[in-house]
């Protein structure tokens, strides 16, 4: 099932500067520009760039979530790009990856040699999350019958394995300890204390699915500054290297079911091949996963990594994906901890690569890493980047 | 909780001292044209209360409501009807416990709401409400029938009302 032609770069690129907002649930103090402007300030800062070194800027949110057609033109002011080319891209959930990728591919490609990516979500402007993302459905059937992502297909699928009874345990304990890794995150929306207990007593959202199993409604803003080698390697100290990134796209939500068995692992299926990782635990340290709520980390875990959801529940029970584990998922709180949709999954790759550049902050995890997984998703996209710390 | 971030860039001093905001209502009228195959798939419901799919002549999928191309054998039209029953099997369902406000009308709904995917008996996979909306109650691997709009079809999701369970 990988349907990808081979794609040529014509040369490596390294990502030289990070720059994130803190995500909350409501920012009312700034407008939609200057929350663009935090992180791409602190990127640039992050860098030792000015706007004036820049060739070109890409940026992107969830379409429709700002109310506003062409919110380009006026997000121009947010990271001062006057008179430097400007493009959006978006692609639902995936659109943070999608907009780092289009950086990427513009620097890959040979013609621009350093690019701003820049993604946000502000969703206490817009009333209503789960009505944008229903809106993404076929207008002629699917929204009658969606309730968008917050959906509990995947449990069943999940429960033809294991049982809810011994899976929900392992789930609710799973929680508590990336509640424990996101109060590390300086960066992280939901900073909470939980006890296995509170999961697992906490209301329904769609049966099975929890109230504590779901990501919250951020708002925040990320941003990378990629450059070609020559000029990572002048501008960064220790830039971190983008090895490959693997995107594919299948028709999203409603009628025909969701096809993210075959999406997810034709990612990593192609990304294991063209990569030479047969065994991706040991040879990558680290991975930063796009985890809609817990279950979906557990079944896409499992997907991307070639298990059953019985033996990723085993690995999750004997704590191998904790930050302080064997191989770390999420060390940030991931998803679950912090969801400004349009960003999101671009916060996984920034995340990944501070960790690869070892200075993510208090939630560094402990052992070192050489190479991350970062994977992207939303609707009917999925997208996995493999980040290393060396360029061999 | 209204949070007051301070970056390093911009000191607390500059700041408003109140954030205002403009509140704005927009509308979005659309009439969405169902398209060649669903043209057809919605007459039949409204005129003769019969559900029809449409199979891929390539992998013979079928899709219901039908679909333009079959998107596993990539733009493969599909001009073959199979006509459907109204019941078949339940094979997933959800039961939605979280009030949002749908899309199409603008308001939300009572909850709770279920809906399912039923395996129609000729084969097709059929998404659709389900009632009643209780975990206790549904069952994957039960039969269920579709109650239909007696009065007044359009041509419309809502020719169905939803689908019931088959008692034994």
């Amino acid at each position: 099932m990988v349907f990808l032609p081979e794609v040529r770069w014509n040369r490596r690129v390294g990502i030289v500067g990070v720059g994130q907002t803190h995500h909350r649930s409501r920012r009312p103090d700034v407008n939609q520009v200057e929350l663009i402007n935090e992180a791409a300030r602190e990127a640039l800062e992050d860098a030792g760039l000015t706007p004036k070194d820049l060739a070109m800027v890409v940026q992107g949110n969830m379409p429709g979530f700002e109310g506003v057609h062409e919110p380009d033109l006026w997000h121009v002011e947010g990271y001062g790009g006057y008179l430097v080319p400007g493009i959006r891209v978006t692609l639902g959930g995936t659109t943070g990856g999608e907009v780092a990728e289009t950086a990427l591919q513009l620097c890959a490609s040979g013609v621009y040699d350093v690019v701003m990516a820049l993604a946000y979500e502000k969703q206490d402007e817009i009333d209503q999350t789960t009505s944008g993302i229903v809106n993404v459905s076929n207008p002629t059937w699917g929204k009658w019958v969606s309730s968008g992502a917050v959906s509990s297909t995947h449990i069943f699928d999940i429960m033809k394995e294991v049982s809810l009874e011994v899976a929900e345990k392992i789930i609710a304990k799973r929680r508590v300890e990336i509640a424990e890794a996101a109060s590390l995150n300086p960066k992280a929306h939901l900073k909470i204390k939980l006890t296995i207990e509170e999961v697992m007593n906490s209301p329904y959202l769609v049966y099975p699915l929890r109230y504590l199993h779901m990501c919250p409604q951020s708002c925040g803003a990320c941003c990378l500054i990629v450059a070609s080698e020559e000029k990572a390697k002048k501008i960064a100290k220790k830039p971190v290297w983008v090895k490959d990134v693997i995107h594919v796209s299948i028709p999203g939500y409603g009628e025909g079911g969701q096809q993210g068995k075959p999406m997810h692992e034709s990612c990593s299926e192609k990304l294991f091949k063209r990569n030479n990782i047969t065994d991706p635990m040991k040879q990558v340290d680290l991975f930063e996963l796009y985890d809609p709520d817990v279950w979906r980390q557990l079944q896409y875990a499992s997907w991307f990594l070639f298990k059953s959801y019985k033996e990723t529940l085993e690995l999750m029970e004997k704590g191998v994906f904790a930050r302080t584990g064997a191989f770390p998922i999420n060390p940030s709180g991931g998803t679950v901890s912090t969801n400004s949709i349009g960003c999101t999954s671009m916060v996984r790759v920034a995340e990944a690569a501070l960790q690869v550049r070892g200075n993510a902050g208090p939630h560094q995890v402990t052992k070192e890493v050489k190479k991350a997984l970062a994977s992207c998703f939303g609707g009917g996209g999925s997208m996995l980047w493999l980040l290393s710390k060396t360029l061999d | 909780m209204v949070t007051r971030e301070v970056t390093a860039a911009r000191k607390l001093e500059e700041r408003a001292p109140e954030y205002l905001f403009v509140r704005t209502r927009a509308l979005l009228p659309m009439r969405y044209d169902a398209g060649i195959y669903r043209s057809r798939f919605f007459v039949e419901l409204r005129d003769h209360k019969k559900i029809w799919a449409n199979k891929c002549p390539s992998c013979g999928r079928l899709f219901c409501p039908p679909e333009a191309a079959c998107y596993f054998c990539h733009g493969v039209e599909m001009p073959e009807w199979v006509e459907q029953a109204d019941e078949g099997v339940l094979q997933l369902f959800q039961v939605v416990y979280f009030p949002f406000t749908n899309p199409m009308t603008g308001v939300a709904e009572p909850v709770p709401w279920a809906h399912g995917n039923i395996l129609l008996d000729g084969g097709a996979p059929f998404h659709h409400r389900l009632v009643p909306a209780d975990e206790k109650v549904l069952k994957v691997g039960d039969r269920y029938k579709a109650v239909w709009k007696e009065e007044g079809r359009t041509g419309h999701f809502w020719d169905i009302l939803y689908f019931k369970k088959v008692e034994k």
